[in-house]
């Protein structure tokens, strides 16, 4: 991990007042793990957002000292990237452990649910010249929040859609429509981030497939300096930030 | 550099620190994190995450809330326990040229005695730092730390336990704050260490629901540099035993402005969440700050707050 300024190329508007996709350089880029996340300062912390934003990754090319990020303008924080045309900004990278695929893998189902979409993209990103195939299961609430499917069509070796209301794929949750096909696809390996209702949802279909999940919280420091990111798991509370974000699904309380 | 020839040098109830900057407890864990960012002996010391006795699980999540120009948290003392710590977490500091100030929280009196005993036997502790203001434990923790009598009490024990320079962590949440520092300086304290988190709780107003799941936290950053700037002044003009100074310092002017009302050294908390090189930065700007007043040593400007 490193302290740095990143500098912003590129704002762009997904959907209307909503999703952004950002796309930072930074000369001095540091190594990168898919599933990893930034740490982006607020501007100057005197205007009143104090706290850093922990935000995951989209897609990083190490070549061109690029990476990306897709984000929901929630809050201050998030409002104030969604306005910025350029400039610099503090940000520590990159954070957390980070999805690994265990050598020998062949087949990887990844599970996203909403804004937890987009960093399942640097997984493929990652991994796929290693010939691994990666069948790519999103849920979104609607078509108009669907984003990043265009990048996803292109890297997967089957993309499935669902949307809580049906204007785009199947109208199910994402975890009932993979359940339909994981007889006929056999993954070895199952990657999911999302809401924590999903993790709930893939837990509950009692796969003996190894599944991580990228966990989410509030957090204080990013690097597990202040204890405030807990996540309740079978062997106590362990820190999102730093044990995580990427947990064996059997191993936390959700 | 010969701690003599260092302006930002000092020397702290007996013990020589390079400067007086100090990483606040709970927001630097036990330096390991920092580390990777940088040299963490550049600072002049360390207050390691609130010890307890046994492990604690802390507080359900979740246990941050953002608040105008402040943080509030509501952790709940997680930590892997004294032993732990001394096993396996020192050893880390030890060799390390950087004060290790053990602070350290009980549920009960016996709990404070045994760690202070259990401390003390440990070279790599330069300083115990009782933490008898940690607002997010219900047994213990502020509990010691409210009554000037309850203050004395607690630090005239754990005083004949603690082989090592005792500090008294003391709560803003009080009546007086210069009564209970100076029941900490009757029973044997050799500093004081001001302020710990002010009390206080956010709301979501969508959701109607309070933000901690603990419903209260402790407030700490910027917005509460006033309330310890007066607390620190008001308790410099009360005891003789050194101050150690914070309270939502973020940079090196407002460090300066803890030292004019009295502190001797100074610790960073919310600063080191906010950026990670906060704590770095201030070091590196008290000695540009010691350069361009031509000051001998920066503790020639203790407690200089002109009053008119």
């Amino acid at each position: 991990m490193k302290e740095v300024y990143v500098n912003v190329r590129e704002n762009i508007e997904l959907v209307k007042g909503s999703i952004h996709k950002m796309v930072f350089v930074c000369p001095d880029l540091p190594e990168f793990l898919p599933g990893q996340f930034i740490n982006l300062a607020v501007g100057n912390y005197e205007y009143g957002a104090l706290l850093r934003r922990p935000i995951s990754v989209f897609k990083h090319d190490a070549a061109a000292k690029t990476f990306e990020i897709v984000f929901e303008v929630k809050g201050k924080g998030t409002k104030f990237f969604s306005r910025l045309k350029g400039g610099f900004l503090p940000a520590t990278l990159f954070l957390g452990n980070g999805f690994t695929i265990p050598a020998g893998t062949k087949k990887v189902a990844l599970i996203g649910g909403g804004m937890g979409c987009p960093p399942l993209y640097s997984v493929i990103e990652k991994y796929k010249k290693e010939g691994i195939k990666f069948y790519t299961y999103l849920g979104f609430s609607s078509r108009e929040k669907a984003v990043c499917l265009e990048d996803f069509a292109a890297v997967s070796d089957k993309l499935t859609i669902a949307t809580d209301d049906g204007s785009i794929g199947e109208k199910d949750f994402i975890t009932n429509v993979f359940m339909k096909d994981v007889a006929k696809i056999k993954p070895d390996l199952i990657l999911s981030c999302g809401p924590v209702p999903m993790f709930r949802s893939l837990k509950a279909l009692n796969l003996d497939i190894p599944t991580y999940i990228s966990m989410e919280a509030r957090m204080g420091c990013g690097i597990g300096a202040c204890y405030v990111c807990a996540c309740a798991t079978i062997s106590g509370n362990r820190r999102v930030c730093r044990d995580g974000t990427v947990f064996d699904i059997k191993e936390v309380l959700l | 550099m010969k701690y003599y020839e260092n302006p930002l040098s000092l020397n702290l109830c007996g013990i020589d620190l390079k400067n007086p900057v100090i990483a606040a407890s709970g927001t630097f864990a036990f330096g390991f994190e920092f580390s990777k960012l940088y040299e963490i002996e550049k600072l002049g010391g360390i207050s390691v995450k609130g010890l307890t006795r046994e492990p604690r699980e802390g507080n359900p999540s979740p246990r941050i809330a953002e608040t105008y120009g402040g943080v509030l948290n509501s952790v709940g003392l997680q930590n892997p326990g004294v032993e732990t710590f001394a096993k396996n977490l020192l050893p880390f500091l030890a060799p390390k040229d950087i004060a290790v100030i053990a602070n350290i929280a009980g549920s009960t009196e016996e709990d404070y005695c045994y760690m202070a005993e259990r401390l003390s036997s440990e070279a790599a502790v330069s300083f115990i730092e009782l933490n008898i203001s940690c607002p997010n434990v219900k047994a213990g923790g502020m509990a010691f730390g409210i009554e000037p009598k309850s203050v004395q009490a607690i630090t005239k024990l754990v005083k004949k336990y603690s082989k090592k320079p005792l500090i008294v962590k003391l709560s803003p949440n009080v009546a007086d704050i210069a009564l209970n520092a100076k029941a900490a300086e009757n029973a044997g304290a050799d500093a004081i260490s001001l302020i710990n988190t002010v009390q206080g709780m956010a709301v979501n107003a969508e959701t109607r629901r309070p933000i901690l799941k603990n419903v209260f936290g402790g407030l700490s950053g910027p917005a509460i540099k006033p309330i310890a700037l007066r607390m620190v002044w008001q308790v410099y003009n009360a005891v003789k035993i050194p101050i150690i100074g914070m309270g939502g310092i973020m940079n090196e002017t407002d460090a300066i402005e803890f030292f004019l009302c009295g502190a001797t050294a100074v610790q960073i908390g919310t600063a080191n969440l906010i950026d990670p090189l906060a704590s770095l930065k201030i070091v590196e700007g008290l000695r540009h700050f010691v350069e361009r007043n031509k000051l001998k040593n920066l503790q020639d400007i203790r407690g200089k707050l002109i009053v008119e």
